[in-house]
Protein backbone atom coordinates (compact mmCIF):
# COMPACT_ATOMS: atom_id res chain seq x y z
CA UNK A 1 0.00 0.00 0.00
CA UNK A 2 1.00 3.66 -0.72
CA UNK A 3 2.89 5.18 2.28
CA UNK A 4 4.77 8.46 2.82
CA UNK A 5 7.45 6.83 5.25
CA UNK A 6 8.93 9.51 6.61
CA UNK A 7 5.87 11.94 7.72
CA UNK A 8 4.90 11.53 11.60
CA UNK A 9 1.64 9.61 11.20
CA UNK A 10 3.71 6.93 8.72
CA UNK A 11 6.16 7.03 11.57
CA UNK A 12 3.87 6.04 14.50
CA UNK A 13 1.98 3.57 11.98
CA UNK A 14 5.57 1.96 11.70
CA UNK A 15 6.68 1.80 15.16
CA UNK A 16 3.16 1.01 16.21
CA UNK A 17 3.42 -2.10 13.84
CA UNK A 18 6.81 -3.03 14.71
CA UNK A 19 6.63 -2.63 18.70
CA UNK A 20 2.77 -3.23 19.10
CA UNK A 21 0.63 -5.11 16.94
CA UNK A 22 3.30 -6.90 14.81
CA UNK A 23 1.09 -6.78 11.52
CA UNK A 24 0.02 -4.28 9.41
CA UNK A 25 -3.56 -5.49 9.11
CA UNK A 26 -3.73 -5.74 12.98
CA UNK A 27 -3.13 -1.94 13.28
CA UNK A 28 -5.01 -1.07 10.44
CA UNK A 29 -8.12 -3.20 12.12
CA UNK A 30 -6.80 -0.88 15.39
CA UNK A 31 -7.39 2.14 13.59
CA UNK A 32 -11.23 1.10 12.26
CA UNK A 33 -11.82 -0.44 16.41
CA UNK A 34 -10.37 3.29 17.79
CA UNK A 35 -13.18 4.70 15.59
CA UNK A 36 -15.57 2.89 16.66
CA UNK A 37 -14.87 3.33 20.32
CA UNK A 38 -14.40 6.91 19.50
CA UNK A 39 -18.17 7.11 18.60
CA UNK A 40 -19.50 4.76 21.26
CA UNK A 41 -17.58 6.75 24.13
CA UNK A 42 -19.01 10.33 22.29
CA UNK A 43 -22.54 8.44 22.28
CA UNK A 44 -22.63 9.21 18.25
CA UNK A 45 -25.05 7.34 15.85
CA UNK A 46 -23.53 4.59 14.02
CA UNK A 47 -24.66 6.44 10.79
CA UNK A 48 -21.90 9.43 11.72
CA UNK A 49 -19.04 6.50 12.40
CA UNK A 50 -20.25 4.70 9.46
CA UNK A 51 -19.56 7.44 7.69
CA UNK A 52 -15.94 7.83 8.41
CA UNK A 53 -15.47 3.81 8.59
CA UNK A 54 -16.70 3.03 4.97
CA UNK A 55 -13.63 5.02 2.54
CA UNK A 56 -11.46 3.77 5.52
CA UNK A 57 -12.54 0.58 4.78
CA UNK A 58 -12.65 0.47 0.89
CA UNK A 59 -9.09 1.32 1.30
CA UNK A 60 -7.99 -0.84 3.40
CA UNK A 61 -10.47 -3.74 1.46
CA UNK A 62 -8.70 -2.80 -2.16
CA UNK A 63 -4.97 -3.08 -0.50
CA UNK A 64 -4.97 -6.04 1.75
CA UNK A 65 -7.36 -9.11 1.51
CA UNK A 66 -7.26 -10.00 4.85
CA UNK A 67 -9.92 -7.30 5.61
CA UNK A 68 -12.54 -8.94 2.81
CA UNK A 69 -14.20 -10.59 6.08
CA UNK A 70 -14.49 -7.49 8.47
CA UNK A 71 -15.28 -5.27 5.48
CA UNK A 72 -18.59 -7.62 4.58
CA UNK A 73 -19.90 -7.20 7.93
CA UNK A 74 -19.94 -3.69 8.07
CA UNK A 75 -21.12 -3.58 5.10
CA UNK A 76 -23.55 -6.06 5.91
CA UNK A 77 -24.10 -4.25 8.52
CA UNK A 78 -24.58 -0.47 6.94
CA UNK A 79 -26.98 -2.38 3.92
CA UNK A 80 -29.06 -3.31 6.90
CA UNK A 81 -29.09 0.38 8.16
CA UNK A 82 -30.18 1.60 4.79
CA UNK A 83 -32.63 -1.02 4.19
CA UNK A 84 -34.38 -0.13 7.85
CA UNK A 85 -33.84 3.86 7.57
CA UNK A 86 -34.41 4.46 3.68
CA UNK A 87 -37.48 2.08 2.31
CA UNK A 88 -39.19 1.04 5.67
CA UNK A 89 -41.64 4.17 7.16
CA UNK A 90 -41.53 2.91 10.97
CA UNK B 1 -45.12 -5.66 12.34
CA UNK B 2 -46.93 -8.24 10.75
CA UNK B 3 -45.74 -11.02 8.33
CA UNK B 4 -45.87 -8.86 5.26
CA UNK B 5 -43.69 -6.21 6.58
CA UNK B 6 -41.37 -8.36 8.14
CA UNK B 7 -41.02 -10.14 4.44
CA UNK B 8 -40.43 -6.66 3.15
CA UNK B 9 -37.92 -6.05 5.56
CA UNK B 10 -36.11 -9.15 4.42
CA UNK B 11 -36.51 -8.83 0.72
CA UNK B 12 -35.08 -4.96 1.08
CA UNK B 13 -32.37 -6.68 3.31
CA UNK B 14 -31.10 -8.39 0.82
CA UNK B 15 -31.67 -6.46 -1.82
CA UNK B 16 -29.26 -3.20 -0.05
CA UNK B 17 -26.32 -6.08 0.90
CA UNK B 18 -26.62 -6.76 -2.88
CA UNK B 19 -26.55 -3.33 -3.82
CA UNK B 20 -23.66 -2.16 -1.47
CA UNK B 21 -21.82 -5.02 -2.31
CA UNK B 22 -21.37 -4.61 -5.98
CA UNK B 23 -20.80 -0.79 -5.44
CA UNK B 24 -18.06 -1.44 -2.59
CA UNK B 25 -16.85 -4.26 -5.27
CA UNK B 26 -16.78 -1.34 -8.08
CA UNK B 27 -15.01 0.56 -5.85
CA UNK B 28 -12.45 -1.51 -5.14
CA UNK B 29 -11.40 -2.75 -8.44
CA UNK B 30 -10.87 0.91 -9.08
CA UNK B 31 -8.86 1.83 -6.04
CA UNK B 32 -7.03 -1.63 -7.11
CA UNK B 33 -7.22 -3.57 -10.47
CA UNK B 34 -6.24 -6.59 -9.06
CA UNK B 35 -7.49 -6.43 -5.08
CA UNK B 36 -9.74 -8.64 -3.83
CA UNK B 37 -12.49 -9.95 -5.74
CA UNK B 38 -15.44 -11.31 -3.60
CA UNK B 39 -19.10 -10.15 -5.12
CA UNK B 40 -20.47 -12.77 -7.76
CA UNK B 41 -22.56 -10.55 -9.56
CA UNK B 42 -24.19 -13.34 -11.64
CA UNK B 43 -25.55 -15.22 -8.61
CA UNK B 44 -26.72 -12.25 -7.12
CA UNK B 45 -30.51 -10.83 -6.16
CA UNK B 46 -30.19 -7.38 -8.40
CA UNK B 47 -28.82 -9.52 -11.76
CA UNK B 48 -32.77 -10.43 -12.69
CA UNK B 49 -33.40 -6.63 -12.68
CA UNK B 50 -30.34 -6.14 -15.23
CA UNK B 51 -31.07 -5.56 -18.98
CA UNK B 52 -27.64 -5.85 -20.09
CA UNK B 53 -24.90 -4.02 -19.52
CA UNK B 54 -25.80 -2.99 -15.62
CA UNK B 55 -28.33 -0.88 -16.60
CA UNK B 56 -32.00 -1.11 -15.28
CA UNK B 57 -34.83 -3.02 -16.89
CA UNK B 58 -37.31 -0.71 -18.02
CA UNK B 59 -39.81 -2.59 -20.27
CA UNK B 60 -41.74 -3.71 -17.01
CA UNK B 61 -41.90 -7.28 -18.98
CA UNK B 62 -41.59 -9.90 -17.15
CA UNK B 63 -39.71 -8.37 -14.12
CA UNK B 64 -38.56 -11.44 -12.32
CA UNK B 65 -41.20 -13.74 -14.30
CA UNK B 66 -40.28 -16.17 -17.08
CA UNK B 67 -40.17 -15.33 -20.30
CA UNK B 68 -41.11 -18.47 -21.58
CA UNK B 69 -42.58 -22.00 -21.10
CA UNK B 70 -40.87 -24.18 -18.17
CA UNK B 71 -39.73 -27.59 -19.12
CA UNK B 72 -38.02 -30.56 -17.51
CA UNK B 73 -35.96 -33.62 -19.07
CA UNK B 74 -38.13 -36.76 -19.41
CA UNK B 75 -36.58 -39.03 -17.27
CA UNK B 76 -39.91 -41.19 -15.48
CA UNK B 77 -43.42 -41.89 -16.30
CA UNK B 78 -45.79 -38.90 -17.65
CA UNK B 79 -46.93 -38.44 -14.69
CA UNK B 80 -44.01 -37.68 -12.76
CA UNK B 81 -42.61 -35.16 -15.43
CA UNK B 82 -45.70 -33.67 -16.08
CA UNK B 83 -46.01 -32.90 -12.05
CA UNK B 84 -42.44 -31.63 -12.22
CA UNK B 85 -43.25 -29.43 -15.25
CA UNK B 86 -46.14 -28.10 -13.58
CA UNK B 87 -44.45 -27.48 -10.07
CA UNK B 88 -41.59 -25.46 -11.76
CA UNK B 89 -43.65 -23.70 -13.76
CA UNK B 90 -45.81 -22.88 -10.76
CA UNK B 91 -43.15 -21.76 -8.87
CA UNK B 92 -41.69 -19.71 -11.89
CA UNK B 93 -45.02 -17.34 -12.83
CA UNK B 94 -45.94 -16.39 -9.60
CA UNK B 95 -42.16 -15.46 -8.52
CA UNK B 96 -42.49 -18.17 -5.60
CA UNK B 97 -39.06 -19.17 -6.92
CA UNK B 98 -37.43 -15.77 -6.50
CA UNK B 99 -39.68 -15.39 -2.69
CA UNK B 100 -37.77 -19.17 -1.97
CA UNK B 101 -34.34 -18.13 -2.78
CA UNK B 102 -34.33 -15.23 0.21
CA UNK B 103 -34.16 -18.63 2.20
CA UNK B 104 -29.92 -19.40 1.01
CA UNK B 105 -28.92 -15.57 0.53
CA UNK B 106 -27.26 -14.51 3.72
CA UNK B 107 -25.14 -18.45 3.22
CA UNK B 108 -24.10 -16.94 -0.46
CA UNK B 109 -23.45 -13.66 0.99
CA UNK B 110 -21.28 -14.92 4.23
CA UNK B 111 -19.36 -17.57 2.54
CA UNK B 112 -18.59 -14.76 -0.19
CA UNK B 113 -16.54 -12.69 2.28
CA UNK B 114 -14.80 -15.82 3.76
CA UNK B 115 -16.04 -16.65 6.67
CA UNK B 116 -15.55 -19.79 8.85
CA UNK B 117 -18.42 -22.68 7.66
CA UNK B 118 -19.82 -23.21 10.98
CA UNK B 119 -21.02 -19.50 11.80
CA UNK B 120 -21.94 -19.35 8.45
CA UNK B 121 -24.45 -22.08 9.14
CA UNK B 122 -25.44 -21.16 12.52
CA UNK B 123 -26.59 -17.96 10.66
CA UNK B 124 -27.89 -19.28 7.90
CA UNK B 125 -29.99 -21.52 9.69
CA UNK B 126 -31.65 -18.78 12.10
CA UNK B 127 -32.50 -16.85 9.06
CA UNK B 128 -33.44 -19.98 6.88
CA UNK B 129 -35.66 -21.04 9.64
CA UNK B 130 -36.85 -17.55 10.24
CA UNK B 131 -37.98 -16.11 6.86
CA UNK B 132 -39.46 -20.10 5.60
CA UNK B 133 -42.32 -19.52 8.66
CA UNK B 134 -42.73 -16.28 7.18
CA UNK B 135 -43.16 -17.23 4.01
CA UNK B 136 -45.78 -20.23 5.14
CA UNK B 137 -47.32 -17.79 7.03
CA UNK B 138 -48.09 -15.31 4.13
CA UNK B 139 -48.38 -17.72 1.94
CA UNK B 140 -51.65 -19.24 4.66
CA UNK B 141 -52.60 -15.10 5.21
CA UNK B 142 -51.71 -15.20 8.66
Amino acid sequence: MFMNTTGSIATLFQYATLYITGSEIITLLSILILFILLGLAFRLPIEVVLLIQVPLLLLFMAFYSGFTATGGIILIGLAVIFALNYFIRR
Amino acid sequence: MGTTDNLIVILFVILAVDVIFLLAQTSISELNPSGTQFYDYDNSFIKDFDAGNQTIDTSHAGLALPSGESAVNEEDSSFTDMFKTGKSWFLDVTGLSYLINFLGAPVIFLSMIGLPSLFVFALGALWWGSTLFLIIAFLLGR
